[in-house]
């Protein structure tokens, strides 16, 4: 117990900030690919916003959303896509090719969680630039939509919940490597969930939202916060994320077993 | 001659098909599935709008016009524009930049089929294989009646447009590889310009919703040629054809000239292992 305790607050951290060095040492030695990421993030954010704000230049809501109301989810959404473009998302496509190469071996010898080092050994420090922007434009919509000031106490929690929610959704999609030959489908089927997740519940209706929100709980990943940020009293679906986090957490422990019992190395 | 040639084409976009297909449901998941999960949402994000609308004006759903658009109408632009997408934009080059990245262009240099036939066999063999994708869609869309097929003559109109939009789109990603003779990654620009393409040309959001500037600045570009006019054109609405064609044709030749530039240049900067 105490050992595991030590591992979490001692080990994992001076692990990672060892992946965070060499990660930084690599982003200045590639400097386009650096600024061009920056410039691709910018073009995202402007894209997301703007598509939105045309819509509402015909109508005044979007379900029981406003402008604001919506932008403010938008700005959740792209802190939570922030967050995934520099801690995960580089790892799902190595994890492709670590499986085809055989270089998960490596990974799954080594002393400490392999799906630690799997799914978070690469980070993508440029994206990192633009987190100061993403919170600021939540701030700003959140002024805009009547956000309480002190209701962003909540903020860290909520967003460390959005991202724990997406980040096992997609770790456990892109599990389902072990059982295809080729992993990059698999990659743009999780993208796919990932481009759901970045719309509001209410959109969908009837059997889509339900699968959406308990089977593959998508739409638990940005809506609930939001909803609980822009009114208190609409805690309920954060309730339901908080037992899903750690039913997906196993979900993603028992795919992981299973995976590696399906893996055949391809360098032994 | 030119019997060797069309022998050396057709036998390239047979190994490419052989390539294309080798995964199946990688096929599914990667070139089919990301336009029916697109056409989902935004067909849901279209629903709940007009019921809002339609709730907060105490009309029925199916009379409720947003911009002279009723909610069948938005459906129907969004499954065409799917079909749209399918027929024109494709992910045939999108290996040209490894090719290069990785040095596998010093074969081209010496095989009799170079490096440009070689991705043009690759688009071609793309394209064709999006024909059966595109007929079951239509199949699909049509039975649901999402969908009214339109006149024979608009139709075979509206893919003759959308194989010159495929040409300027496949320009677009062979520059794109092109730069894989400065840029470490070509991936970055590759979805900066899906980023733009995708909101410029209307597959959201029908250009049409565009503030008038917007608008006005857009005529000139190749953005709204690429999703919203060729779906007009499938909708019945073909005013304007040559003036489209002119622009798209024009910017593929804007996009031919550079990539025949940033080759000759490239191939300067080039440098290949174990040569």
């Amino acid at each position: 117990m105490l050992k595991a305790i030590k591992n979490i607050f001692i080990l994992y951290p001076s692990i990672y900030r060892q992946l965070f060095n060499c990660a930084l040492s690599k982003a200045t030695t590639f400097r386009t690919s650096f600024v061009l990421i920056i410039i691709m993030d910018l073009i995202f954010y402007a894209s997301t916003i703007l598509s939105v704000d045309v819509i509402f230049q015909h109508v005044p809501e979007i379900g029981p959303w406003n402008r604001s109301e919506f932008q403010f989810f938008l700005s959740f959404m792209l802190i939570l896509d922030n967050l995934h473009m520099t801690f995960l998302s580089e790892n799902f496509w190595s994890f492709s090719l670590d499986l085809k190469s055989g270089a998960l071996d490596y990974t799954i010898l080594r002393p400490v969680s392999p799906i630690f080092l799997t799914f978070f050994k690469s980070i993508r420090i440029c994206t990192l630039f633009n987190t100061p922007l993403v919170f600021g434009l939540l701030f700003y919509f959140g002024h805009k939509a009547g956000v309480q000031p002190h209701s962003y106490i909540w903020l860290p929690f909520l967003i460390i919940m959005g991202f724990l929610t997406l980040a096992l959704i997609e770790i456990g999609i892109s599990l389902f490597m072990f059982w295809s030959v080729e992993g990059n489908g698999i990659n743009f089927l999780r993208m796919q969930f990932q481009n759901i997740s970045r719309w509001p519940d209410f959109i969908f209706d009837g059997l889509a939202r339900k699968i959406l929100f308990f089977a593959i709980p998508v739409l638990m990943v940005g809506t609930p916060p939001a909803r609980f940020l822009l009114n208190k009293s609409d805690y309920i679906p954060m309730v339901f994320q908080a037992v899903a986090v750690p039913l997906l957490l196993f979900g993603v422990k028992f795919l992981w077993d299973k995976g590696l019992l399906r893996y055949e190395s391809a360098s032994s | 001659m030119f019997f060797i040639n069309v022998q050396k084409w057709w036998q390239t976009i047979k190994i490419w098909w052989g390539q294309q297909t080798a995964y199946r449901l990688n096929f599914f998941l990667q070139v089919i599935g990301p336009p029916i999960v697109f056409f989902c949402v935004k067909a849901s994000l279209w629903k709940a709008i007009f019921n809002g609308i339609a709730n907060q004006k105490g009309l029925d759903i199916s009379s409720t016009v947003i911009n002279g658009m009723t909610l069948d109408q938005m459906i129907s632009y969004h499954a065409w524009a799917m079909i749209v997408g399918f027929l024109s934009q494709g992910m045939g080059s999108f290996d040209l930049s490894n090719d290069i990245r990785l040095g596998k262009i010093s074969t081209y240099l010496i095989y009799p089929f170079n490096f440009w036939e070689y991705h043009t066999a690759g688009f071609l063999a793309f394209q064709t294989l999006q024909i059966p994708t595109t007929l079951l869609s239509l199949l699909v869309f049509s039975s649901l009646k999402i969908i009214a097929l339109p006149a024979i003559s608009n139709f075979i109109l509206a893919i003759l447009v959308c194989f010159v939009i495929s040409l300027f789109w496949f320009s677009l990603q062979y520059f794109i590889g092109l730069l894989a003779f400065w840029l470490e990654e070509t991936w970055i620009m590759r979805v900066m310009i899906n980023i733009v393409t995708t909101f410029l040309s209307g597959a959201i959001i029908p250009v049409s919703f565009f503030p008038e500037q917007l608008q006005q600045m857009l005529v000139w570009s190749p953005f709204p040629y690429m999703i919203y006019w060729p779906t007009k054109i499938f909708l019945g609405q073909t005013e304007s054809i040559l003036f489209g064609v002119s622009i798209l044709i024009f910017w593929t030749l804007i996009m031919g000239f550079i990539n025949t530039t940033l080759w000759k240049r490239g191939l300067r900067l080039y440098t290949a292992a174990g040569m």
